[in-house]
């Protein structure tokens, strides 16, 4: 056998061969298989990116109470106030807490709140994310550190109220 | 009677202007693209189109490699396909679909010929170089075997590169790449696969 001939024989062994049809059953099952994996991983994925949004909410949510607490502090600490403001609020303070349950002198002192210049801004900022707490617990319903925050920010607006009946 | 043919067949055509041009050949279009597109969004059947279209070339070549191994060759095939689906994604379309399959089977092949090593019909190994003793044993016998056994019962390394080289028509440099050695690696074991197969057949010098 010639060279020719030798390379011409090998050639001719190049013909297709038809699998028998488990293979393409057994290929089947696995694509399903994995297919159906990735399903399951990207419902899982789905759900948990359904509330990725409330991560940041709460973020932003948390660092405003801190930053305007700190604010508060610092704007109506005794020294920046006027000194017979401080002087009234030593002795009328119980009263005032008193008075504050009632709907009424609430209502008045919020209305009050709002007309400060110094602090409408900040109860305008505490009413927002208050309201953010709310639809997050909304979702979030057993979230014990949502309430927690919740109603650390009511108790920041109850003091901004005492500071504004110290201010009137 | 050259005048009378010549009127029968009218005068030499003569072009005033030269001859009309082929059109220019259309850029080539894989003709598995549309399938291969479907596919890669998830869609099984045109997958199953692809397999029903190449299955036979890609399983005759695993079982050249696989030496007749019908079992081993139907394992690669499967296991050839299944990975073409999860890699669909990452087929850029730089060269033909039938042709990135087939290189991903044989890499298949391949790799679990060099990592399972274990011995081929005839108990030969990937790395055994005891195969002087394998043509002699078989010579001595006087033994004509048809080519495609013969090539069946190579070595299993030999069997591979002289598949790849003499029978599918890869280059040195492409089975070389493929093997992790060097070209002149791949040439010296064509060589010694076709003085075995040579001798196996009963041609040799």
């Amino acid at each position: 056998m010639n060279e020719f001939e030798w390379r011409r024989q090998l050639r001719e062994l190049r013909d297709d061969v038809e699998p028998p049809a488990q293979v393409w059953t057994a290929i089947a099952s696995r694509i399903e298989a994995s297919h159906s994996q990735d399903v399951s991983r990207s419902d899982s994925r789905r759900s948990r990116q359904a509330f990725a949004w409330t991560r940041p909410a709460l973020a932003l949510a948390a660092t405003l109470v801190v930053a305007i607490g700190v604010a508060m502090m610092f704007a109506l600490s005794p020294a920046s106030l006027p000194r017979e403001s401080v002087a009234g609020a030593d002795v009328t303070h119980g009263e005032k807490m008193a008075n504050a349950t009632t709907s009424p002198a609430l209502d008045e002192r919020q209305a009050g709140l709002a007309r400060n210049p110094v602090l409408a801004a900040t109860d305008a900022e505490l009413r927002e994310v208050q309201e953010q707490l709310q639809r997050a617990l909304a979702l979030q319903p057993d979230s014990e550190s949502l309430q927690r925050m919740l109603s650390r920010t009511a108790s920041e607006r109850r003091r901004l109220l005492q500071y504004q009946a110290q201010f009137s | 009677m050259h005048a009378a043919a010549h009127n029968l067949m009218g005068p030499p055509r003569l072009y005033r202007t030269a001859p009309p041009i082929a059109p220019t050949a259309a850029p080539r279009v894989d003709p598995d693209r549309a399938e291969v597109d479907a596919a890669a969004r998830g869609e099984v059947r045109a997958f199953e189109a692809l397999y029903r279209r190449h299955a036979g070339r890609i399983h005759g070549v695993l079982r050249r490699l696989a030496g007749n191994d019908i079992a081993r060759a139907e394992e690669w095939t499967q296991e050839a396909f299944v990975l073409a689906w999860q890699r669909l994604s990452t087929f850029r379309g730089e060269s033909a679909f039938s042709t990135w399959l087939h290189r991903l089977a044989v890499n298949v092949a391949l790799m679990s010929l060099r990592s399972t090593r274990r011995g081929d019909a005839a108990g030969i190994t990937w790395d055994d170089d005891a195969v002087d003793d394998a043509t002699a044993v078989v010579a001595d016998q006087g033994l004509r075997m048809d080519l495609a056994a013969a090539v069946a019962r190579l070595p299993t390394r030999a069997r591979a590169i002289l598949v790849l080289h003499d029978v599918e028509g890869w280059k040195h440099e492409e089975i070389a790449a493929e093997l992790g050695i060097a070209a002149g690696t791949s040439k010296a074991q064509l060589h010694r696969a076709r003085g075995l197969l040579r001798g196996h057949l009963g041609t040799g010098p």
